[in-house]
Order: C-alpha cells, then sequence, then structure tokens
C-alpha cells in the first residue's frame, strides 16, 4: 500500500478542484498581486507594472497576510465539514498515518497550487509586460510563501483534530493568525522593552523563529536584499550570520522546525485519537 | 466461527459510560440487528467494529482477525455504511467509486468490471455520471453500500442506514440487503431504532443503557413473553393491579402508568377482568407480543421512554 497516501492525497486534490474558496482564493490573490504590482509606485507618481525586484518587495507582506489565513481555513474546512468522508477513509485497510498524510499531502498541493497560481498569473503578466528583470528574487518569495503554506497546513490538521467540531477549530484557527500576525509583533517589541541588551540579540532571535510569518518575511527580505527593510530581528540575523546565506539556512532551518512539530503532533494525535 | 464476536466490551467517553461490558456473537451469513434507543450504546459499538475507536477492554473479533491486534485485515473483511453520507458530492457516483477502488488496490478492467456489476445491481448505470450531490437520500444510500462491497467484504456493517428514507425507499433498500443475503451469503450487521425494521433480521441484539439486555430471533424473543399482552388504560393502574392480583393467580404489572398483564392464554382473562372491573378501565386491548413488548419486559420501560432518558 506505499500508493496510499498518494492515493487519499491525489483525491484530496480532486475534492477541492472544484472547491468555489479555493478558486476565490487563487482569483483574489492573482488580483491583488495585479494591483500591488502595477500601483505599488502610485504615490511617486508612477502607474504601471514595477519590474519583478520591485514587485517582490511589496507582495512580501500580502502573502504573509492571506496565505496562512487560506491555509488555516481550508484545512478545517478540509477535516471538519465532511467527517463521514474521514471516517470512511479510516475504515479502509490503511494506517491512520498514511491516511493523515495522504489528506495533509493534498490539502498542501492544493493551498501550495493556488498560492503558487495566484503569484504566477501576475508574474506572467509583468515577465510579458516589462521583461524578466529581478524575476529570482520574486520566486525566492514564491517560494519562502509556499514555504508557508506548508507551515500553516499543518497547524491547521492540527487544530482540526484537538478541535474536532468545526466552529470550535475555526475559532481557533483565527485566534492563531491574528496572534501570528499581529499580536506576536507586538508582545516581541513590549518584551524588548524590558530586557537588558546583553540578552535582547537573543531574545529577538528566538523571538524571530517563535513566528514563521516572521521567518519567512526575513528570508524573502534577504533574497529581495533590502536590509534596510529588515525589522531588529532580521537585522540581527545579518548581523550573527554574517552572510545572507547562513542567514538563509539559520532561517530555513527554523521554518523546517515549523513544517515538522505540527505535523508530527497532528500525526500522534490522529494515531490514538477516537473518531 | 461467529463472523463478529465482542467479549465483555467496555467504553466510556468522557463522563459517561458507554459500554458495560457488553458481548455477543453475530453468526456468518445473517441479518443482525443491533436494536436500543438512541443513546443505548449501539453507535459506540458500530464505531468500535467499524475501527474508529478502540474499546477500553475486553476483546473484539472479526472474521477471526483481532480488532486490536489486526486492524488492517479487520477492514479487509469490512465493508461500512455510515448513516451520514460519506459520498463526495462534487464527483460522479462513478468517480467516487473509483477512488474507493483504488484504496484497495484494485484498477484498470478488474476495477471497471465490478463498478458496472455493482450499479447493475442496484440499478445506478443510467447515475453513472451524475454528480452525487444531484441524488435523492435513497439514491445515495445504494451508491453508498455499492461503494462499500467493492472490495468484495464478507461482512458489511450499516449504522442505521434507511434513516430519513421515506417508507417506499426505505423498502426498497432492504430488499437489496436480502437479496445480499440470500445470493451472496454476505454477513450483515446493522444498526436501527426501528422496531419494524428489526422484525426482518434474523437475529437481534437488543441494547439498553450500554447492555444488552436480550438477544435472539424476533419469534424467539416474543416467545418469552408467552402468549398475549393485554394492555389496560386506566386512572388508577396500581390500584387496578392490586384488585386483579386479589382476583387472579396472575402478576399484573404497571409500566409508565400502562396495566399490563402478559399470558399465554391471555385472551381467556379479558371478558372477566371487563366484567369485573368495568368501571376501572378506560380502555383494553390484547395483543400478540411485539418487540416493544420485549424490551419493556427487559428493561421495565418502554423503548420511547429510553429514549427520552438517553437525551437526558
Amino acid at each position: 500500500m506505499k500508493s496510499a497516501v498518494l492515493i487519499i492525497g491525489w483525491q484530496e486534490v480532486v475534492l477541492h478542484r472544484r472547491n468555489r474558496w479555493v478558486i476565490s482564493f487563487s482569483v483574489l490573490f492573482a488580483g491583488l498581486t495585479l494591483l500591488v504590482a502595477y500601483f505599488g509606485m502610485i504615490t511617486s507618481g508612477y502607474a504601471g507594472f514595477q519590474d519583478f525586484t520591485r514587485t517582490s518587495a511589496s507582495i512580501i507582506n500580502l502573502g504573509g497576510f492571506l496565505i496562512p489565513l487560506f491555509a488555516l481555513l481550508l484545512g478545517v474546512f478540509s477535516f471538519l465539514t465532511h467527517r463521514e468522508y474521514l471516517e470512511i477513509l479510516v475504515t479502509q485497510p490503511v494506517s491512520r498515518t498514511r491516511v493523515l498524510l495522504g489528506k495533509y499531502l493534498g490539502l498542501l498541493f492544493t493551498v501550495v497550487g493556488a498560492s503558487a497560481l495566484g503569484f504566477g498569473l501576475p508574474g506572467v503578466i509583468i515577465a510579458l509586460t516589462i521583461g524578466t528583470e529581478g524575476i529570482f528574487s520574486y520566486l525566492a518569495v514564491i517560494l519562502y510563501s509556499c514555504l508557508l503554506a506548508v507551515v500553516f497546513t499543518g497547524l491547521s490538521v492540527l487544530i482540526s483534530l484537538l478541535a474536532r467540531r468545526r466552529q470550535v477549530a475555526l475559532g481557533i484557527a483565527l485566534g492563531v493568525w491574528v496572534f501570528f500576525e499581529l499580536l506576536y509583533g507586538v508582545l516581541m517589541l513590549a518584551t524588548t522593552l524590558y530586557l537588558s541588551p546583553n540578552i535582547l540579540k537573543t531574545t529577538l532571535l528566538v523571538g524571530l523563529l517563535g513566528n514563521p510569518i516572521d521567518i519567512s518575511r526575513v528570508l524573502s527580505l534577504l533574497q529581495v536584499g533590502g536590509p534596510h527593510l529588515f525589522g531588529p530581528a532580521g537585522a540581527t540575523l545579518m548581523k550573527l550570520t554574517g552572510s545572507t546565506t547562513l542567514a538563509s539556512l539559520y532561517g530555513l532551518a527554523g521554518l523546517m522546525v515549523w513544517v515538522v512539530c505540527p505535523l508530527a503532533a497532528a500525526i500522534f494525535v490522529f494515531r490514538r485519537q477516537d473518531l | 466461527m461467529p463472523a463478529v464476536e465482542l467479549n465483555s466490551v467496555e467504553f466510556s467517553y468522557a463522563t459517561r459510560k458507554a459500554l458495560h461490558g457488553v458481548s455477543f456473537c453475530v453468526a456468518e451469513g445473517q441479518t443482525t440487528a443491533l436494536l436500543g434507543p438512541n443513546g443505548g450504546g449501539k453507535t459506540t459499538i458500530f464505531k468500535i467494529l467499524s475501527t474508529l475507536m478502540r474499546p477500553e477492554s475486553g476483546t473484539v473479533r472479526i472474521a477471526g482477525h483481532d480488532l486490536l491486534d489486526d486492524p488492517l485485515e479487520v477492514r479487509r473483511s469490512i465493508g461500512v455504511v455510515f448513516q451520514g453520507s460519506s459520498l463526495d458530492a462534487e464527483l460522479t457516483t462513478y468517480e467516487n467509486l473509483v477512488h474507493q477502488g483504488h484504496l484497495y488496490g484494485l484498477r484498470g478492467q478488474e476495477l471497471r468490471t465490478r463498478i458496472d456489476y455493482l450499479f447493475d445491481r442496484f440499478g445506478l448505470s443510467d447515475r453513472r455520471n451524475e454528480l452525487a450531490k444531484s441524488l435523492s437520500g435513497g439514491l445515495r444510500r445504494r451508491i453508498e453500500l455499492a461503494k462499500a462491497l467493492l472490495h468484495l467484504p464478507k461482512i458489511v456493517l450499516l449504522d442505521e442506514p434507511t434513516n430519513g428514507l421515506d417508507p417506499n425507499v426505505r423498502a426498497e433498500f432492504w430488499s437489496y440487503l436480502f437479496d445480499l443475503k440470500e445470493r451472496d451469503g454476505l454477513t450483515i450487521l446493522l444498526t436501527t431504532h426501528s422496531l419494524e425494521e428489526a422484525e426482518r433480521c434474523d437475529h437481534l441484539i437488543i441494547l439498553s443503557e450500554g447492555v444488552v439486555v436480550a438477544s435472539g430471533s424476533p419469534e424467539s424473543l416474543k416467545d418469552r413473553i408467552g402468549g398475549e399482552v393485554i394492555v389496560v388504560q386506566c386512572a388508577d393502574p396500581e390500584g387496578l393491579a392490586a384488585k386483579i392480583r386479589g382476583r387472579f393467580d396472575f402478576e399484573p404489572s404497571v409500566v409508565d402508568g400502562v396495566l399490563r398483564i402478559e399470558r399465554g392464554d391471555g385472551h381467556r382473562f379479558v371478558g372477566e377482568i371487563m366484567e369485573r372491573f368495568a368501571e376501572d378501565i378506560e380502555s383494553l386491548t390484547v395483543s400478540r407480543p411485539t418487540l416493544e413488548d420485549v424490551f419493556i419486559k427487559e428493561t421495565g420501560h418502554r423503548f420511547k421512554d429510553d429514549e427520552d432518558r438517553a437525551r437526558g
């Protein structure tokens, strides 16, 4: 049953291909990216598509804002809207770990696919309009945004399994999103006000690893090449590691922990859970 | 070897014990119903049998395989139909079955042949390209059944399979179940709270508050009561019971404000009871025992009252 994971995963993708939420998200995301790319410099009196480098810098926050929300909501809806479907999967001769991995991979493919489409279509338009200069920065932003999708898909699975009821899971998912998007930064800022300078750097680095959205943002900024755009954590990371490559590896390692831990916890819970 | 065997199975939800040492066997090739009011424990047993939940203690064997030691073999032996629809509404009926087949390693011509056979058998051939969401409840049930049979299981588990269906569709669904038993020799285990549906089964396991209170064929269970049941509606059932006790050599019972007399020769007493206690009696009926009577005899209360109690 090696392919059971892939079968369940593909089934999940097929289930979502006609999902209006997925389609709406892709369209919304592509539309907003186009708007940002076109009107990003309107305050400077310029309207028209920017090149990839400028567009990349402009869309980092857009991806960091929308993709986690989309992954969290889709994951909760997928796991808890159609409970009988999950239950019937568990009665097949496939281990629960494989059932979960299959569902997770299918969900991930959908979220990453929709996000990549949302970034990709505007990318094609920009490339056709003003050329491909700076496209690698744009691709890096897509890559790190997709990694963010991986992290939050895992979190959505874990939340769904723990909450068990859709309304509760949706509440928790929204809470998690608000926490990482808004509250975390405020908490970190408040914390640093009371810290002595000798542990401030360590706190900032640990704090950076505590928020996958911040990690993804810093990784994207490292590629776009704008040290002046870093927050204090990003600047500290660059200063400590000394190079973009080391800083990127440090950030990627942090993101990997965020990818693996929620998924491992979800498998642990699902294997022992009564449905 | 029994198709399904439970021994001293216990299960608790967070604050409530749902099963108290449940033991029973299901014979191969029979249609067996777990009959009980809502909250009686039948859905908990169904979930354990379909490997969604693990028993706290006790043993469960299905088709000779231990549920905890060998869950994958158990899953290969069973086909499951849940109460709610497990079909994907956005897929066609054919696609739903193809996905199910893939999970059992079925592919290509073999899978197509099995799907065609099941579609033909359940009268679904002209629905193969319709989206599941566009079908009626009865058709969906048939597809669920076809889906459960795709891998040729030995045992089919159905949780309240006709719940929410109108009487005609319900009768039609039962004809398919009978056919499966007669032609394929399948073991069918279903849960129901319908006394009428339970009458159609070969064997019943009656549950109340997580305990097996009786089991046997519908006829043998009713025979335990013996003969006839006289039900008397009156203003003072306890008082009338005392009067009857004083006059006759049998023991009437009072269940939920209704006086009941179970006698092999009940009809012989009807005239005399009416004559002697006419002023106390509002109405009197005499009938052959029903499964409701069996439930009352074994639990001391009515089937519906048990449901009300379970709902709290």
